[in-house]
C-alpha cells in the first residue's frame, strides 16, 4: 500500500534528502520509500518507480514529498515523525510569538514577574547600554557578552556595587544562581558549597566533579575574567564571597580565579581570613607556596573540587591526585609531543600549567597557543582568534576535527588531549561528532603499528542532558581513553611521555584573622537564596535553561534603537539617564 | 542583534534597493531565502554556498544564531542598508558588493581541456545518463524539436534539484558559444513560469537565461584551470558536480 505525506513549502538540502530517503527505506516494516521536491518531473519518477499516487497531483514544485510503500498503515506515522526530526534541523517550526517577549524595556518589565536578573547576551559594542538600563532598573546583571571595553567594566560595577546589585561578567560563560543553570552551564545537584570564580570552564568543571562526588553547589556565581584586574578590583568576587559568608545553607566556600595582581589577591585574601567558613582558593596558574588554617589552597580544579567536598563532609582535606595506569605504548624516539585541543579555556590554562611546572621544555611564546614548545602544544579552539565568525568549539566541532586530523599525522604526536563540555548551551552531542576522527586516526595509527594516545575528558553530570555516560561511551568506543577529569588526564599525558607532576607539599603559615566588613545589599541575599526571575536579553537559547528549572523568564528581543547608530544610540542612552541639576 | 554580512551580489543588492519589504520563503542549515511579492529571491547564506548573483554572504556564526528567531513568513524590512527582521539585522555597510556580469561569447577550448579529466562516471546509471543528455542537446539546437528541457527542469533532488543545474551548466556553455534555438530558450522561460521547479532554482535558470552566473561557474572561463573545476565541484552537495556536467557534455557534443 502507498501513503503519500506533503511537506509544504520545505525544502533541505539534495544530500539530506537522500540519506533521509535510504533512512526511511531501511526502515523495518517500510518496502521502499522515496523522498523529493514535488516538481513535474520528480513526480514523473514517482510514477516511473511504481511510487505513484494520486495525492501526488496536490504537491507543487516547492514542497517536499515522501511516498512510502508499506503494508502497515502504522509506519506512516513513524516515517512522518522521522522526516519531521530530519527536517527540523533546517526548517524550524513556527512558534515565534509567545505571550512572554517583549521588543523593549517597558514591555519587558511588564511582562516579567517581580524581575530581578538581566541575562545579556547582544553585541559588546550595546551590552554596556543594557546592562546600565538593567541595573537603572534595580536588576543583576549577569553579562554573557563579551568585547565590552574595561572602563565600561568599572562603571558598571561601581554602580551596581553603589546600589546593592551584582554585575557577572561580562564575558561571563558560567553561572548557577539557586541552581538555576545560566550560560553554558551543567545542571549540578544543590548542596552546601558555594562556588565564586572568574572562569567559566574552571567552574564548570569544580561544580561537575563535586556533583559526581555527590556533593552539590546551589550558587556558583561568575564574575568575568577581568574582576580580578587592578583596574576592576575584585568589586563582583568580594560582594560574592560575603554574600555566600551570609548564606546560612552555604558551608564552604570556593574561589577560583587566575593569578591575580599582588594588591587585589591581598584584598581577597583578607576577606577570605575575615570569614569564619572554610574556604577553598584556587589561584590557577601559580603554584601555591603555603597553606594556612583558614584557606585550603589548592594547585588543580580538581584538587579545588576534591577539598571543598571533604571540607563540606567536616574532614581534613587529604587529596590524592590520580592517572590512568596500565596503557601500553611504544612510541618511537621521535614521539613525545602532547598536543591538547580544548574548547574550554579555564582546561587549557590548567593543561598548560601542569606541562610548564614538569616537562621543563623551553617555553616558546607564540599567539594562538595557550602553551607552546618544541615537542609540546595546548590550544584554546575557544580564543577569539579561532572562533572569528564561527560558532564556539563547544557548538562546533569543525576546527577540532581538523586539529584531531593534522596533529595525528604529525610525526612527533604521542598524546593527543580533548575536552568535551556538555550540559546548556552546548552542542546536542559532540561525542558523536568527534567520535567517527578519533576512530579513524587511532584505526590508522593501529594499522602503522605506531603508538598515539588519545586522551578525552568529559565535564558534565548525568543530569545534563547530553548524558554524562553516554559521551563518555562513544568516544571510548571510538578509541579514545576517558579520564575522569581534566587533571588526571593531563597528568596521564605527562607520564606517558615520560614526565611527572608534582603536588606541591606545603608548610602551614599563620595569619591573623582579617576583620573585614563582611555586610551585604538584602538584594544579593535575595538573588542566591531564590529562584531569579529572570529578563534575558540576547540569545533565545537561554531561556531554556532557565525555564527547565522552574525559574521565570522573559524574553527581550533586543534590537538596537537609532537603525544601530551607535552615536545616535549613545546621545539617546544619555538623555535618558539624564537627571539634570537640582536647584 | 546586529550582524554584519560579508558580500552581497549586484542582483540581491538591486532587489534590497527595489523593495521595502520581502517575506521569509524558507530556512535550511546554511542559509534562508527571502522572496518579493513576483517571487524574486535573495539567498541569505553561509559562503558554504558560494557567491550567487542573489545572495547575500553571512558567517555561519551569524547563522547559527538568526536561525533562532527566523520563521517562514516572517517579514522583514529591506534597503540598501541591510535586512531587518523584528529581531535583528543583517547590515551591508561594510560588505563587498559582487558584481555580476553577462557572460559574453568566448573561447570555449580552454574550459574543455580543464573539464574533460574529470570524473563523471556516476552519471551513467543516472536519469541524465550520456545518451539521453546527448539527445537533449542535439534537440536544442534545433528549432523544430519539442521543447527538450522539459525533462531536466525540477529533475532530481534538493533545492536546486540536479536537472536545473545541468540546464545552468548547459546555459552557460552556449553563452559563450550560442547553439540553443530562440524557440527553446523562451519556452524555457515560459515553462519556469508555470511553477515546476524550487523557487530558488527557477531564479538561477532566469538569470543564466540573462547571460548572468554565479561566480564560481564564471571563475571556469576566466581562469580554466583545475582549482576552479574543484570550487565549482566543491559548491552545495551535488549542485556543482551537476552543473559541471551540464558543461562537459554540451562541450563534448556532437
Amino acid at each position: 500500500m502507498l501513503y503519500t505525506i506533503i511537506k509544504g513549502n520545505t525544502y533541505q538540502d539534495s544530500i539530506v534528502l537522500m540519506l533521509l530517503s535510504q533512512k526511511l527505506s531501511a526502515m523495518e516494516g517500510v518496502n521502499k520509500a522515496s523522498v523529493m521536491m514535488g516538481t513535474p518531473a520528480n513526480k514523473d519518477i514517482f510514477k516511473g518507480s511504481g511510487l505513484g499516487t494520486p495525492e501526488l497531483e496536490d504537491a507543487s514544485a516547492n514542497d517536499i514529498v515522501i511516498v512510502i510503500d508499506t503494508d502497515d498503515e502504522s509506519k506512516v506515522d513513524e516515517v512522518d515523525q522521522e522526516v519531521e526530526t530530519e527536517l527540523a534541523g533546517g526548517s524550524g517550526s513556527d512558534d515565534s510569538q509567545k505571550s512572554s517577549e517583549a521588543h523593549n524595556w517597558k514591555r519587558a518589565l511588564e511582562l516579567a514577574n517581580n524581575p530581578n536578573l538581566a541575562l545579556i547576551s547582544i553585541p559588546g559594542t550595546y551590552a554596556a547600554m543594557e546592562a546600565e538600563n538593567a541595573l537603572r532598573n534595580g536588576l543583576h546583571v549577569f553579562m554573557f557578552s563579551d568585547n565590552v571595553p574595561k572602563e565600561d567594566e568599572v562603571r558598571l560595577k561601581e554602580l551596581a556595587h553603589e546600589k546593592g546589585l551584582f554585575v557577572m561578567g561580562p564575558d561571563c560563560g558560567t553561572g548557577i544562581i539557586h541552581s538555576v543553570p545560566l550560560a553554558f552551564t551543567n545542571t549540578v545537584a544543590q548542596g552546601d558549597i558555594g562556588v565564586v570564580g572568574a572562569s567559566g570552564t574552571g567552574i564548570q568543571e569544580v561544580t561537575t566533579i563535586v556533583d559526581r562526588m555527590g556533593k552539590g553547589v546551589t550558587n556558583a556565581i561568575g564574575t568575568g575574567g577581568r574582576d580580578l584586574s587592578t583596574e576592576v578590583g575584585a568589586i563582583t568576587m568580594l560582594d560574592s564571597i560575603k554574600a555566600l559568608n551570609q548564606d546560612p545553607k552555604v558551608k564552604v566556600i570556593t574561589v577560583i580565579s587566575k593569578p591575580p595582581a599582588k594588591e587585589v589577591q591581598e584584598k581577597v585574601e583578607s576577606v577570605l581570613r575575615s570569614i569564619d567558613k572554610p574556604v577553598v582558593a584556587l589561584f590557577l596558574g601559580a603554584k601555591p607556596e603555603y597553606q594556612e588554617d583558614a584557606i585550603y589552597h589548592a594547585y588543580t580544579l580538581e584538587e579545588a573540587a576534591v577539598a571543598s567536598v571533604q571540607l563540606s563532609n567536616g574532614e581534613t582535606v587529604d587529596f590524592k591526585p590520580s592517572i590512568i595506569e596500565g596503557l601500553s605504548v611504544d612510541f618511537d624516539a621521535n614521539q613525545k609531543g602532547i598536543k591538547a585541543y580544548y574548547s574550554g579555556g579555564t582546561l587549557a590554562s590548567e593543561a598548560a600549567m601542569m606541562i610548564r611546572h614538569s616537562l621543563g621544555e623551553e617555553e616558546v611564546k607564540d599567539e594562538g597557543f595557550t602553551y607552546k614548545s618544541t615537542s609540546h602544544e595546548v590550544i584554546d579552539l575557544g580564543d577569539d582568534m579561532y572562533t572569528q565568525g564561527k560558532p564556539h568549539p563547544m557548538i562546533d566541532p569543525e576546527k577540532r576535527i581538523e586539529k584531531l586530523e593534522t596533529s595525528a599525522d604529525s610525526e612527533d604526536t604521542a598524546v593527543i588531549m580533548l575536552d568535551n563540555v556538555i550540559g546548556y548551551g552546548s552542542h546536542a552531542d559532540m561525542a558523536s561528532e568527534l567520535a567517527p576522527t578519533i576512530k579513524r586516526i587511532t584505526d590508522k595509527a593501529k594499522s602503522e603499528e605506531r603508538s598515539l594516545v588519545v586522551l578525552a575528558t568529559v565535564v558534565g553530570t548525568d543530569k545534563d542532558a547530553q548524558g554524562y555516560d553516554k559521551q563518555r561511551q562513544i568516544l571510548e568506543e571510538a578509541g579514545a581513553v576517558l579520564c575522569d577529569t581534566n587533571d588526571q588526564m593531563v597528568r596521564t599525558a605527562i607520564e606517558l611521555v615520560g614526565g611527572k607532576v608534582e603536588q606541591p607539599i606545603l608548610e602551614t603559615k599563620n595569619f591573623d584573622k582579617g576583620s573585614e566588613d563582611l555586610s551585604v545589599d538584602e538584594k544579593m541575599m535575595s538573588l542566591i537564596s531564590n529562584n531569579p526571575s529572570v529578563i534575558n536579553i540576547g540569545l533565545k537559547s537561554f531561556t531554556e535553561a532557565v525555564e527547565n528549572s522552574g525559574a521565570e523568564v522573559v524574553q527581550f528581543n533586543w534590537r538596537p534603537v537609532a537603525g544601530g547608530d551607535e552615536k545616535l544610540m549613545k546621545v539617546l542612552q544619555f538623555l535618558n539617564n539624564y537627571e539634570g541639576e537640582n536647584v | 542583534m546586529i550582524y554584519q554580512a560579508s558580500a552581497v551580489g549586484s542582483i540581491a543588492l538591486d532587489l534590497l534597493n527595489q523593495n521595502n519589504h520581502m517575506r521569509v520563503h524558507s530556512i535550511f542549515n546554511n542559509g534562508f531565502n527571502i522572496v518579493n511579492e513576483s517571487n524574486d529571491l535573495i539567498f541569505v547564506g553561509t559562503t558554504k554556498n558560494g557567491y550567487f548573483p542573489f545572495g547575500v554572504t553571512i558567517d555561519k556564526n551569524t547563522m547559527h544564531y538568526a536561525k533562532e528567531f527566523l520563521s517562514v513568513g516572517h517579514i522583514v524590512k529591506v534597503s540598501q542598508r541591510g535586512i531587518d527582521h523584528k529581531d535583528f539585522m543583517i547590515m551591508l555597510n561594510q560588505t563587498d558588493l559582487v558584481k555580476y556580469d553577462k557572460v559574453e561569447a568566448g573561447d570555449t577550448t580552454a574550459i574543455k581541456k580543464v573539464v574533460i579529466d574529470f570524473d563523471f562516471e556516476k552519471f551513467n546509471d543516472s536519469d541524465f545518463y550520456p545518451e539521453k543528455m546527448s539527445e537533449i542537446l542535439d534537440a536544442l539546437a534545433d528549432e523544430n524539436s519539442s521543447f527538450p528541457l522539459k525533462y531536466l527542469v525540477g529533475r532530481g533532488s534538493g533545492l536546486t534539484p540536479s536537472g536545473d543545474d545541468m540546464i545552468t551548466g548547459i546555459l552557460y556553455v552556449d553563452a559563450l558559444d550560442p547553439f540553443i534555438s530562440e524557440v527553446h530558450k523562451n519556452s524555457l522561460a515560459s515553462y519556469l513560469s508555470e511553477t515546476v521547479t524550487t523557487i530558488v532554482s527557477e531564479n538561477f535558470i532566469k538569470l543564466a537565461l540573462k547571460g548572468i552566473f554565479s561566480s564560481k561557474i564564471t571563475a571556469l572561463g576566466e581562469n580554466p584551470s583545475k582549482e576552479a573545476v574543484e570550487a565549482l565541484v566543491a559548491l552545495g552537495s551535488s549542485s556543482g558536480h551537476d552543473t559541471l556536467y551540464g558543461i562537459y557534455m554540451t562541450l563534448n557534443r556532437r
